[in-house]
């Protein structure tokens, strides 16, 4: 329950910030007398329910999947400690199994930890409760064996040195659009509150944080079609992360001299890039 | 070339530009030049106090300063330009110059950083000895 519960935090966090950016927005930008008329609240009205029905769409799609892996967590909490990273192996494990009816094993694995609530697997053939343990201990099984730290190292050393040069970039970019959304925050703050009148110090952060949205979508696409690093000046941008982590490249770190330079070409034109969800995760 | 290749690397490029290749240390800058420009905004005495006009353009040059502040690292390397050694910047011009194709040129950029890759392995250890040796 508590991946739910954090997503379900992080969400009304965002939302409640985004209502605070549109407020001062709309308090900065818009004449006073439309701020009086109905429309700035119908149009806000209709921005919110937009965005909660955008939220609720993802919400759906993953819903099934975060239900199991909770469950299986929850599975792995009673006999050993799981991490994130255990997680991870979980989700493995579940797509090998192709196994649906999550709830029905919830009940059963609620009924196994707490004799009182014992009824509710009455509705449970004694087929599926035998599937169910067949499951649960194969789960066990295959995250005893998996050390999954091995697992994530392996991961790491499969990747290009590209790849890695764009972990570390998207990184650097996060930090930097926070810094400047942090700046245009301050800005529209002074101009509220009438210290400054001049509206650059709250536009160009926020140009500079558009500027790097669209640095982060370019590199991501240059690296997962394979055309990164194949220039002087992007050579010598490898050359200089290369440089800069030695340490990363040596026999014992996380790379090893046998790691692939750039990513493979992608023939077909009408290919889009699956970075975000497939191929590089931070 | 193809022509997402080709526009893909110039948009990048204009990126890298505008960023002054160090993303983060730019957008501390432009932090810095806002509290800069707030900080004149809210107390006029500093202008006073530096003998200059108080008018817009005082502040813009202030908070312009302040930006280059905090990029001089970013200018000391720009200058000074001594991040990688020379050897390979030559090798990769001479790809960069020579009369190949362009999977040619993408074969033997990679050829360069492998090499590179391989010269940092065989370099450790005996730095790791030279230095227990020294103490």
């Amino acid at each position: 329950m508590s991946f739910e519960k954090k997503s379900m935090r992080l969400k009304i966090s965002v939302s409640i910030l985004l209502a605070v950016m549109l407020g001062m927005i709309i308090t900065l930008f818009v004449p006073e007398y439309i701020q009086k008329s109905r429309i700035v609240v119908i149009v806000c009205a209709l921005i919110g329910v937009f965005l909660s029905f955008a939220l609720n769409f993802d919400r759906a799609k993953n819903k099934n999947i975060t239900r199991q892996i909770e469950i299986y967590s929850n599975v792995l909490k009673l006999s050993r400690k799981s991490s994130k990273l255990s997680e991870k192996a979980i989700i493995s494990a579940i797509e090998k199994m192709k196994f649906d009816d999550s709830k029905s094993f919830y009940k059963y694995y609620m009924a196994t930890r707490d004799p009182n609530v014992f009824e509710l697997v009455e509705d449970l053939n004694m087929k599926q409760i035998l599937k169910f343990h067949e499951l649960q201990e194969e789960v066990m099984r295959k995250v005893m064996i998996l050390d999954v730290g091995e697992k994530t190292k392996d991961e790491l050393k499969a990747m290009t040195v590209t790849q890695l040069f764009l972990l570390e970039k998207r990184k650097e970019l996060s930090k930097a659009k926070v810094v400047s959304i942090i700046s245009a925050a301050v800005g529209a703050a002074s101009i509220y509150f009438k210290i400054s009148d001049a509206y650059f110090v709250f536009v160009l952060p926020l140009i500079i944080a558009a500027l790097l949205t669209c640095f982060e979508l370019v590199l991501t696409y240059r690296v997962e079609k394979g055309y990164f690093g194949a220039n002087k000046y992007e050579a010598i941008q490898l050359l200089q992360y290369i440089e800069k982590n030695q340490d990363d490249f040596d026999s014992d770190g996380r790379g090893g001299f046998n790691r692939k330079i750039f990513n493979e070409l992608k023939q077909s034109p009408a290919e889009l890039p699956s970075s975000i969800d497939g191929g590089v995760t931070l | 070339m193809k022509q997402d290749d080709l526009i893909t690397k110039y948009l990048s490029q204009a990126f890298n530009i505008l960023l002054l290749n160090y993303p983060l240390r730019s957008s501390i800058a432009i932090l810095f030049a806002v509290l800069i420009f707030l900080g004149l905004d809210a107390f006029p005495v500093l202008i006073e106090l530096s003998r200059a006009s108080n008018s817009a353009n005082t502040k813009y040059f202030f908070s312009l300063i302040g930006y280059l502040i905090v990029h001089i690292k970013t200018i000391i390397d720009a200058v000074s330009g001594n991040i990688i050694s020379e050897d390979i910047v030559q090798v990769i011009n001479f790809i960069e110059n020579s009369n190949l194709s362009d999977a040619q040129k993408r074969i033997h950029y990679s050829e360069a950083i492998a090499a590179r890759i391989k010269s940092i392995g065989q370099k450790e250890p005996s730095k790791e000895v030279s230095e227990t040796e020294s103490s």
